[in-house]
């Protein structure tokens, strides 16, 4: 892999071609600027940090069925990943009231939102990155209303995705920013994932863990971008749990009995007993596997299961 | 007196409770939202019918765990009344505040008809207006209305006289054939052992007025009122 002639260079990252086609490398960078690039200054290793965060991000979200432009992390603060033709829309999804959403809305800080606010702006740095409405994004014909759609739903999965994936390391994601693009008309997601473009709260202090400390001298910043790192390149082991519920032996069952029917005047006499139930499979996160089944059973007992009407197995992978 | 009606995501017979309440009884309501903690304020509370949460998993099980039910649970450990009508039937089984818990109708159908209920205890909060076994004609509309408990509990509720209402024919006749869903012993209705909470898949508030073919459901809501009225 060769890297090649600058491409662009952002407030955050330089974009280099490579010698293979339709590939770029992000390399990260230390400076951080804040407030429309107002305020600037350095952050020690935030290049290595954001670039490993993506690096363990994008892999997870990939994990989970979302399509990005991420390869690999090739050194300690470059990406490479596939070249996107961007949509200058920046997604912004938001579970807590933060910054200009609190003011707009009139809200304390760090309200809880009743359902996630999905919010859309336009990366245009000459005009201060304005908020759009889609009606917006529609006169500027930024993006077509499908592909609108496309990417907001995409945002939100990410965000049902990366909220428990947080909250597993003891961290609130409070709100973050997308950036999507295209790569042979498909759209994928693209850009970074890291403390600079999320807001992330400590779940047990309040503190803060995120470029808000840069942006409102909090001090401490190079540190916490550290921890976000580490506990973010926690590996959790997960535990697969497998439920099975069924009706309880004596207890009618009326579905069952329909198919044992079914079945018999299909000629397959030798059938005596049909019971239908559910099978459902779990993924625990941050829980010792002796403890798992303890968790699932007390689950079953109280949500999962009936126990007036249904039987139900755990078994642990 | 003051009623609330509790809404869940996907009740959705929250506004003819409220209707009925509001116009037919010209008493106060409330609609009260699956999050509210506090229902101090109302001297009953109606769990409506519909889909609560989708009716994922078992019908009432995720409702059951909504903010509002721990507030109502309190409500009826302290002898509030309480009534919940189809989905808030199987919110109040779920809930442990009364025995049981429903199955599948045997037919496999959604059955949405008129049917007809034998009043089998008629000193209760809920029937005082009922003569001793008058028929009630009164629709349902369900997929899970196939009672059952445990044959121990079933003979204690029989013995204290807290099934309230069993299926029958038109002429009071308990039998098989008046069964629309295959419910234990014909249950259609039942109370806790306080008689202050009341669980019934048919819906009263569909058969108040004399427009909708019946008004057999005000023996219900006027009963409910006798007793405020009495008891305070
Ligand atoms: N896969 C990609 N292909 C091409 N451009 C990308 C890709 N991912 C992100 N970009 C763009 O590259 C730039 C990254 O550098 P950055 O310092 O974040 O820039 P900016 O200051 O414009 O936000 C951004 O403009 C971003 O939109
Ligand atoms: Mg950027």
């Amino acid at each position: 892999m060769e890297k090649r002639e600058l491409i662009y260079e952002g407030k955050a990252k330089r974009v280099y071609a490579t010698d293979q086609p339709g590939q770029v490398i992000h390399e990260f960078k230390d400076e951080a600027t804040a407030f429309d690039g107002k305020k600037r200054g350095v952050i020690a290793g935030k290049g290595k940090v954001n670039a490993k965060m993506s690096d363990i991000i994008f892999r997870y979200l990939e994990k989970h069925g979302i399509r990005t432009h991420h390869l690999k992390l090739l050194s300690e603060n470059e990406l490479l990943t596939w070249w996107l033709e961007m949509i200058p829309v920046e997604i912004i999804v938001r579970n807590y009231a933060a910054g200009s959403l609190a003011k707009r809305l009139g809200y304390p800080e760090r309200t809880e939102m009743k359902a996630p606010i999905v919010e859309y702006y336009y990366k245009n740095d000459e005009l201060g990155d304005p908020m759009l409405a889609r009606e917006h994004i529609r006169e500027l014909g930024l993006a077509g209303d499908e592909q609108l759609d496309e990417m907001t739903s995409i945002a939100l999965r990410v965000n049902e995705i990366l909220r428990p994936y947080f909250e597993a390391r003891g961290l609130i994601l409070a709100d973050f920013k997308l950036e999507f693009g295209l790569r042979e008309g498909r759209l994928l997601l693209g850009d970074e994932f890291s403390p600079d473009v999320c807001r992330l709260w400590d779940a047990e202090t309040g503190e803060i863990m995120d470029k808000d400390r840069f942006r409102r001298d909090l001090g401490r910043v190079e540190e916490t971008y550290a921890e976000v790192l580490r506990r973010v390149s926690e590996e959790k082991a997960g535990v697969a749990v497998a439920v099975y519920v069924s009706p309880k032996k004596g207890i009618l069952d009326p579905a069952g009995q329909a198919t044992l029917g079914a079945l018999q005047s299909l000629g397959y006499d030798e059938v005596r007993e049909v019971r239908i139930g559910k099978y459902i499979t779990l993924r625990l996160e941050g829980v010792e596997p002796d403890k798992a089944e303890e968790r699932v059973r007390e689950m079953c007992e109280r949500l999962l299961a009936n126990p007036i009407i249904e039987d139900y197995r755990v078994e642990i992978e | 007196m003051r009623f609330g009606v509790v809404v869940f995501p996907g009740s959705n017979c929250e506004a003819d409770c409220f209707y009925v309440i509001d116009k037919v009884l010209r008493e106060d309501v409330d609609y009260v939202w699956h999050k509210e903690r506090d229902v101090s304020s109302y001297d009953c509370l109606v769990l409506p019918g519909g889909f609560s949460y989708g009716d994922y998993l078992r019908c009432g099980a995720i409702a059951r765990f909504s903010p509002v039910m721990e507030a109502v649970t309190a409500f009826a450990r302290e002898g509030g009344l309480v009534i919940g009508i189809c989905n808030g039937f199987q919110i109040l089984l779920e809930a442990g505040l009364l025995p049981g818990a429903m199955l599948r109708n045997t037919s496999l159908h959604f059955i949405c008809r008129f049917v007809n209920l034998r009043v089998e205890n008629n000193a209760t909060p809920w029937t005082n207006q009922a003569a001793a076994r008058q028929v009630l004609r009164i629709p349902i509309a369900h997929n899970e209305g196939n009672y059952v408990v445990d044959p121990a509990t079933h003979r204690r509720m029989v013995e204290e006289r807290r099934v309230i209402l069993r299926y029958c024919d038109a002429s009071g006749e308990v039998t098989p054939e008046s069964n629309p869903n295959g419910s234990l012993d014909n249950i259609a209705g039942i109370c806790n052992e306080g008689f202050n909470v009341f669980g019934l898949m048919p819906h009263p508030e569909r058969a108040s007025e004399e427009i909708l073919g019946s008004t057999d459901g005000l023996v219900i809501w006027k009963s409910v009122l006798e007793h405020y009225k009495e008891k305070g």
